[in-house]
């Protein structure tokens, strides 16, 4: 019979159970929903987009889907249209972290500086944070538009250009365009994680550093740099990630042009599956460009802590 | 003399790069906001002719008389608040063992769930749409709040599981020894005292929401349309006709992102600038 | 220990709220999911609920989803849909998304075999990429006698390899359109375009000055940059791609013809604006052309009634519309003509079929000739009095239509049309001869072609 002090035990019972679970059990209980979302929502999908890509798909001529092996991933690595996109991912990649992480550190030592109104500048520099990746090529895109844009009415006016220049017209300013609204847009975010490893670095190493008689160089490189290794590292790893997967910024800024000219490859993807259809050669685009995000990340890494021993 | 003078050159050189990188910054957002209250035929002549007598608030108007470009700001305020709410419950659930706990091939879940992150969110658009399609999910706010929270958790439980580190155990210790549950442990303990790097979390995973794009364009025809899909089918280069309403939209859609980044920053510099250590 | 049990049960009680919260804001946000906000359909529901069982309407009770994009929506929605309503007794729901993305949201529809529209916007490019998987072959079961009221142009548009696909709303296609007083102010008869080609870059060359440009091609994207090429190259009279698609008849001596044509304008004579490379909207030329700063380009009709709109533009009354200048025919143009079309999973095919028919009703088309502009899709409305008072342009459009106006819509027209852009950037560079981009042009794009119908076989 289920009296209620039998229930009562009962519930006790479980309670003591789950308080007493040891350490392992009770953190996977607490790590499942995060790995149910995780595996069931990204996992499925990935799944998916695997398995597509080790079929033949040409949804503009017919729904059969037949298994066709590694054939997609031979055809996308001999691709001349992948090899100039993987050329062209990289470059944008490089600029692209190269100016951001630059940027980040000198705006991260400007306001580590004393100055009026620092606060308000601080939280201004945030603002490019806040502006979606859609909005951002919106707003690049009327910026250097070549009849009414205001790059070139400034630049007309200061006398730099005797004419209005087409900037979106030439394949490499396109990209190099792209890369500093991506660099606009993601420096706030690294500018913060800087600014925090340097106000970490305590005060009195500055201080007898300047008693020992370092230049502000000097202590720049062997006090500021050193502590900001791995902050610098995480930095470089991260933006090499996030630029080698762009895609929003390109669809609305340029939408690949001029001609094919700025197809990175997270947009040789889209266009492959959505363009052409071909899901088939898509999704093993999309594994390869995933592999390469993987290597490369790994290998930025690799680089930025190798350096300690140089 | 020469004293005078380098007193003098730091702080000049540090005002001239701060106007200077305060201009690069505030620029872009300045001119769209000028595109919003200006008729085209002001900016888009040759040399721009930009009038005060013409600032107008219309476009705005005209947006805001939308129905469903109203709709979709709503949508897109209650979705990315759901995310977020979301994403830091099981997150936390998640960062608190594995920056505590002993448990197994604690890294291998962070390296998986950071790889995940590695394949390009386009090609999962399809099997997603089918994925949805089959719960029934379509054009609701669940499948964008549950889909964009597959996406963001990596990354928050990441930042938390950071946050959670700095925390001196001896504070949980105390705890505990007061008789405090583990779970106990880390909602009255660990997440209070971490606070400002869980903000920063929170609203790194709204701007996360509130931006994304492309599955809102497949996931959502009609009642369920955030405000980034609204606002890029104004764009559609072949198509979109007036500039000043497009601005005006642009504006409208970054306001509650740059509002809340603005009245939540003390949060945000104290959780990033101040919480995340190396 | 009771304080223990105590701070124990406090801490399983505040989890198990949390909880709790969590469930009652999931039950309040599914609410708010379903309950969805009211659309601009709302009202149209209660016509469909008071049409009384017994009524003549023969679709009463049932729905159609219509799939369109957003340029549409002021027209075809608020002037075509309440009328079908009306007469079929059909609810429709109206999806809308911006023209650019309708070719993803088809991809994907196409992908998961997708019921949920019924009715689909259709245009040559799109009719030919997703004809065959997409859409519903009506080639038997469209009325006949309907199909042929249409013009052939626009007939004719959504047929792909012999089958019939959708149904036209309009004839859309490029006319030629001049600045009366920039004609005059460079010495020129206001009133009469030019008869050829030549003459054309005769005119051009005095229209450029003072800072203007005499016309824009746009070469902003794959799309706007193809159809540049081609309003210049069917004058000559041939075909660029042979009427089974598989074979690309670029290098000729009439593609010669028509890249020379360009590197004339661009380069030698420099009568075409150079920023028309980043270009690739014909709004965008219809702007310039009516804020005064341009002498005459190849324009769809309805810029033409814009042009003649108080604001939204600054010349009106100086418009005048004639036909293309040819390089060896008289004329010839681009179509850009729309239409719908019935998807291939929908469930509610007979409605669907419905609406196609009501779209090229009599009614219909006067609507679009004369509340939107766009040349209406059957011949009978052309001759309609009040059409020919509305739209004066029309006549110029009818004109035109006697000159051959392919578009060759296919499945890998984009990426054929990239090749074509790539190249003629090319040459406007200067970084290659008109012949040298041909011989590419050729030799990547019968690749693409090729490639293409291998996966087919």
């Amino acid at each position: 019979m289920d009296t209620a002090s039998t229930r009562e035990t009962r519930r006790t019972r479980l309670v003591q159970r789950f308080h007493r679970m040891d350490e392992t059990k009770f953190g996977l209980l607490l790590l499942s929903p995060a790995m149910v979302v995780l595996l069931g929502i990204l996992g499925i999908p990935i799944g998916y987009a695997i398995v597509m890509s080790f079929q033949r798909i040409e949804l503009t001529i017919s729904p059969e889907r037949p298994f066709v092996g590694l054939e997609n991933y031979a055809e996308v690595l001999s691709s001349p249209a992948l090899h100039a996109s993987v050329w062209r991912t990289l470059v944008f990649a490089a600029m692209t972290v190269v100016s951001s992480v630059l940027l980040a550190l000198v705006l991260a030592l400007l306001l580590n500086e004393q100055f009026r109104g620092r606060k308000v500048v601080r939280v201004l520099f945030l603002l490019p944070w806040a502006v979606a990746p859609v909005v951002s090529g919106v707003l690049w895109r009327f910026l250097f538009q070549s009849n009414y844009g205001l790059v070139n009415a400034v630049l007309y006016q200061l006398g730099v250009i005797k004419q209005y220049v087409t900037w979106l017209n030439d394949a490499t300013i396109a990209l190099s365009i792209a890369s500093i609204a991506t660099t606009w847009k993601t420096t706030p975010f690294l500018m913060l994680i800087i600014l925090a490893a340097l106000q970490s670095i305590p005060e009195s190493l500055f201080r007898a550093a300047r008693m020992d008689g370092a230049g502000p160089w000097a202590r720049f490189r062997a006090i500021t740099l050193p502590h900001l290794r791995g902050i610098l590292v995480f930095s470089v790893v991260m933006q090499t990630i996030v630029s080698l997967q762009t895609f929003d910024l390109i669809f609305t800024l340029t939408r690949g042009g001029p001609g094919q000219e700025t197809v990175v490859l997270s947009f040789l993807v889209f266009i492959n599956a959505f363009e052409r259809l071909s899901l088939g050669a898509a999704s093993a685009m999309a594994i390869l460009l995933a592999i390469l995000i993987i290597i490369a990340g790994s290998l930025s890494m690799l680089f930025m802590l190798s350096r300690r021993r140089a | 003399m020469t004293r005078l003078l380098r007193q003098w050159t730091k702080p000049t050189v540090i005002y001239a790069l701060v106007l200077f990188f305060l201009l690069w910054t505030v620029a872009p957002v300045l001119w769209i906001i000028i595109m919003s209250v200006q008729p085209e035929i002001n900016y888009v002549s040759v040399p721009p002719n930009l009038k005060l007598s013409d600032v107008s608030l219309r476009w705005y108007g005209g947006m805001l008389a939308q129905p469903d470009f109203v709709a979709s700001l709503w949508t897109s305020t209650i979705v990315s608040f759901a995310t977020m709410l979301f994403c830091l419950v099981i997150g936390a659930l998640a960062a608190y063992p594995l920056s505590r706990l002993n448990v197994p091939h604690k890294n291998i879940f962070l390296l998986f769930s950071i790889i995940s992150r590695m394949i390009p969110a386009i090609i999962l658009i399809i099997p997603m749409f089918l994925l949805m399609r089959s719960f029934k999910l379509l054009d609701t706010y669940w499948s964008l709040i549950i889909v964009y929270s597959a996406f963001l958790l990596p990354y928050v439980i990441w930042m938390l599981k950071n946050f959670f580190d700095q925390i001196p155990y001896a504070l949980e210790a105390a705890a505990r020894m007061d008789g405090c549950s583990r779970l106990g442990a880390l909602f009255r303990v660990i997440i209070p005292v971490s606070a400002p790097g869980v903000v920063a979390t929170a609203i790194f995973a709204f701007i996360g929401a509130w931006n994304e794009f492309l599955f809102g364009l497949i996931l959502s025809t009609n009642t369920a349309v955030p405000v980034m899909v609204k606002l890029s089918s104004l764009v559609s280069t072949t198509f979109h006709s007036d500039n000043s309403l497009v601005a005006a939209a642009g504006v409208l859609a970054m306001l509650p992102v740059v509002v809340v980044v603005f009245a939540l920053n003390r949060y945000i510099i104290r959780g990033l600038v101040e919480g995340v250590k190396y | 220990m009771a304080e223990q049990q105590g701070n124990r049960s406090i801490t399983r009680r505040r989890f198990l709220q949390l909880i709790g919260t969590g469930a009652a804001a999931g039950a309040v946000l599914s609410a708010c999911g379903t309950a969805a906000t009211p659309t601009a359909d709302a009202p149209t529901a209660a016509p469909a609920a008071e049409a009384p069982a017994t009524s003549s309407k023969p679709f009463a009770g049932k729905e159609l989803t219509i799939f369109s994009a957003q340029h549409h929506t002021a027209y075809v929605k608020d002037l075509f849909v309440p009328p079908f309503e009306e007469q079929s007794g059909a609810k429709v729901n109206w999806i809308e998304v911006g023209g650019g993305d309708v070719e993803t949201k088809y991809a994907v529809f196409v992908a998961s075999e997708d019921s949920s529209a019924d009715v689909l916007i259709n245009w040559e490019a799109i009719n030919a990429k997703y004809g065959r998987t997409l859409m519903e072959d009506i080639s038997t079961s469209f009325k006949a006698d309907l199909l042929n009221q249409l013009t052939s142009t626009s007939r004719n548009t959504f047929n792909f390899l012999g089958k019939q696909y959708g149904v036209p709303i309009d004839t859309n296609m490029a006319i030629f359109m001049w600045n009366s007083d920039l004609y005059t102010d460079a010495g020129l008869d206001a009133e009469k375009p030019p008869q050829d080609w030549a003459e054309f870059m005769e005119h051009s060359k005095k229209l450029t000055k003072d800072g203007r440009y005499s016309t824009l091609f746009t070469l902003g994207d794959a799309n706007s940059g193809f159809v540049s090429f081609i309003s210049i190259y069917n004058s000559t009279g041939a075909r660029l791609l042979s009427d089974d698609l598989t074979k690309l008849q670029a290098d000729t001596e009439e593609g010669l013809m028509a890249m020379e044509a360009i590197y004339d304008a661009f380069v030698t004579s420099k009568i075409a604006d150079p920023s028309g490379i980043t270009v690739a909207s014909s709004i965008e030329q219809g702007k310039i052309f009516r804020a005064g700063n341009m002498g005459h380009y190849f324009a769809f009709p309805n810029h033409y009634t814009l042009a003649q709109t108080p604001d939204q533009s600054q010349i009106v009354d100086k418009a005048r519309t004639g036909i293309i200048p040819g390089l060896k025919l008289r004329s010839a143009s681009v179509n850009g003509l729309e239409g719908y079309s019935i998807n291939r999973f929908s469930k509610n095919k007979e409605v669907g079929m419905a609406w196609l028919e009501h779209i090229v009703s009599p009614e219909v088309q006067k609507l679009v000739a004369i509340n939107w502009g766009r040349p209406p899709a059957t011949e009978a409305t052309f001759n309609d009095a009040e059409v020919q008072k509305a739209s004066p342009q029309f006549a110029t459009v009818k004109e035109q239509a006697q000159y051959p106006s392919p578009r060759y819509g296919s499945p890998f027209y984009t990426d054929v049309a990239a090749v074509f852009v790539e190249n003629m950037l090319n040459v406007i560079n200067e970084k290659a001869s008109p012949k040298e981009a041909l011989v590419k042009i050729q030799a990547d794009g019968q690749k693409i072609i090729d490639d293409y119908w291998a996966k087919a076989g």
